[in-house]
């Protein structure tokens, strides 16, 4: 679904690509709308203006002319930190680190440290398809977690491997998320899924603590089942890290992915 | 050959996995001597203690569940951590698994399959390998000719994995289509399901104007 048309002129006084490097839009507009990129020099800009026919454009030129620094800024975060272990405080302290990284790059960063929260496993009743919808039926913690999700520009699922996948804590609350996605199926690209029930959704980010016996196959195993899940919740997974990366360096990669 | 049956559907015996658990005991059980017990993992969640211990002492354990976001249920990966402290013992039972999924192609599972044979590996134990299955949500309003053919499936993995202890890879194939859908399946299946299996029970709720409802935006 595509909902507006939006022309996205990328301008500069003299070399218009110098300038439009610097232009990134977040992933939702991208995704949710039809956007036109062109690359232009700021006089001509102007001259074309009405033949673009869209005054929206305007808030966007002035910002590559004004701004030029203007990356990603504003982009809502939301770390899901799927620890369950108290004395596991190496984890924690990566993530706020993480989100003090990232609130450098003026990001909105919101931390879920799941381990404290109330999360009641899925039942699998479809109350939040068929009769509530978008609602489940448990008042828990998970309300407020699924308003976060979705408000969100980036999800980062964060978790140690256990025996070879991320927390049940985490796909606990992640089974809780289904009330954001709606119960009629779709084709996407060949296969079934679900419809969406919001006009956005984040995208998403995987961030892992290895565990001794973890290997390049564990990897790929929940690689390969986080891709399909944001397939199911409208996302698309950006990145897969381990926390030896230092915290600084995953902040950068996500403000320019 | 005694068989350890862990139901992992948060559905608990009400549940698809048991119903098709059910088709695939009876056939195991024709074979004399053969004898199942099955535990529920929701009715264990407070403590994993009885589901360890029966992992402990059993011979054999199938462990089934229903797909939950391309993955294993929560309650399920619990019981999985639960197992930790026996990874490689001596003496752990062989394991098998029962996958399926409310979307109509099979494929889905295949993901979720591997991850459980690697958990396997990871305990030190023997793998059967995996039945999957998909197409499963709403087992009891699908047309009988429809399931009656995927129990029939599974009475004959039950019964041939009974007389020999090998899944019938044969079978398991059978039982699995589609794996995929054609595009033109998808568009005759899609507007049925969302009519038949969904609209029909919103509108039992009179929610079905309340069906597109985005109760959790800012």
């Amino acid at each position: 679904m595509k909902y507006n048309k939006i022309n996205v002129v990328k301008t500069g006084a003299v070399v218009p690509w110098i300038l439009s490097d610097y232009i990134t839009l977040q992933p939702g507009i991208v995704k949710n709308n039809d956007v036109q990129f062109m690359e232009l020099p700021v006089l001509k800009t102007i001259f074309r203006l009405h033949s673009i026919r869209c005054w929206r454009s305007m808030a966007l030129i002035w910002i590559a002319i004004y701004d030029p620094l203007l990356r990603r800024r504003g982009m809502k975060i939301a770390i899901i930190n799927g620890n369950p272990r108290d004395d596991d405080q190496a984890f924690d302290g990566y993530m706020e680190t993480l989100a003090a990284s990232l609130e450098d790059l003026d990001h909105d960063v919101t931390i879920h440290e799941l381990r404290g929260m109330q999360i009641i496993p899925c039942r699998g009743c479809f109350d939040c398809w068929v009769k509530t919808p978008g609602m489940c039926r448990f008042k828990d913690d998970t309300v407020d977690l699924c308003k976060s999700y979705i408000s969100s520009d980036f999800v980062i699922m964060a978790s140690p491997m256990i025996m070879g996948y991320t927390s049940a804590l985490l796909k606990n609350a992640m089974d809780r998320l289904i009330p954001l996605i709606h119960p009629h199926l779709r084709d996407e690209s060949g296969e079934v899924h679900h419809l969406p029930r919001y006009d956005s959704y984040p995208v998403m980010g995987l961030l892992l603590s290895p565990e001794p016996s973890t290997d390049k196959e564990d990897v790929e195993i929940v690689t390969d089942i986080y891709r399909r899940a944001c397939i199911n919740v409208m996302s698309e997974l950006k990145f897969v890290e381990f926390s030896e990366k230092p915290a600084r360096e995953v902040a950068n990669a996500i403000n320019n992915n | 050959m005694r068989l350890t049956i862990i139901n992992g559907s948060p559905r608990g015996e009400a549940s698809n996995t048991g119903a098709l658990f059910s088709h695939f005991i009876r056939g195991f059980e024709e074979t004399e001597g053969n004898t199942t017990e099955v535990l529920y993992i929701i009715k264990n969640l407070k403590t994993m203690d009885v589901l360890v211990n029966a992992f402990r002492r059993a011979e054999a354990v199938f462990l089934g569940f229903p797909l939950y976001v391309d993955a294993m249920p929560g309650s399920v990966k619990e019981f999985l951590e639960a197992l930790e402290p026996l990874a490689r013992r001596e003496g752990n039972p062989s394991m098998g698994f029962l996958i399926q999924n409310g979307f109509p192609e099979t494929y889905h599972n295949r993901f979720a399959a591997r991850y459980m044979e690697k958990f396997a590996k990871r305990m030190g134990c023997r793998c059967f390998g995996s039945i999957l299955k998909g197409g499963c949500e709403g087992l009891d309003i699908q047309p009988a000719f429809l399931t009656e053919k995927y129990f029939t499936y599974l009475y004959e993995i039950g019964k041939a994995f009974g007389e020999s202890g090998v899944l019938d890879e044969a079978l398991l194939g059978k039982l699995a289509r589609p794996e995929h859908l054609t595009s033109e399946n998808i568009a005759q299946v899609v507007p049925f399901v969302n009519k038949a299996l969904w609209d029909t029970q919103l509108e039992a709720n009179g929610a079905l104007d309340k069906s597109f409802d985005r109760p959790y935006l800012p």
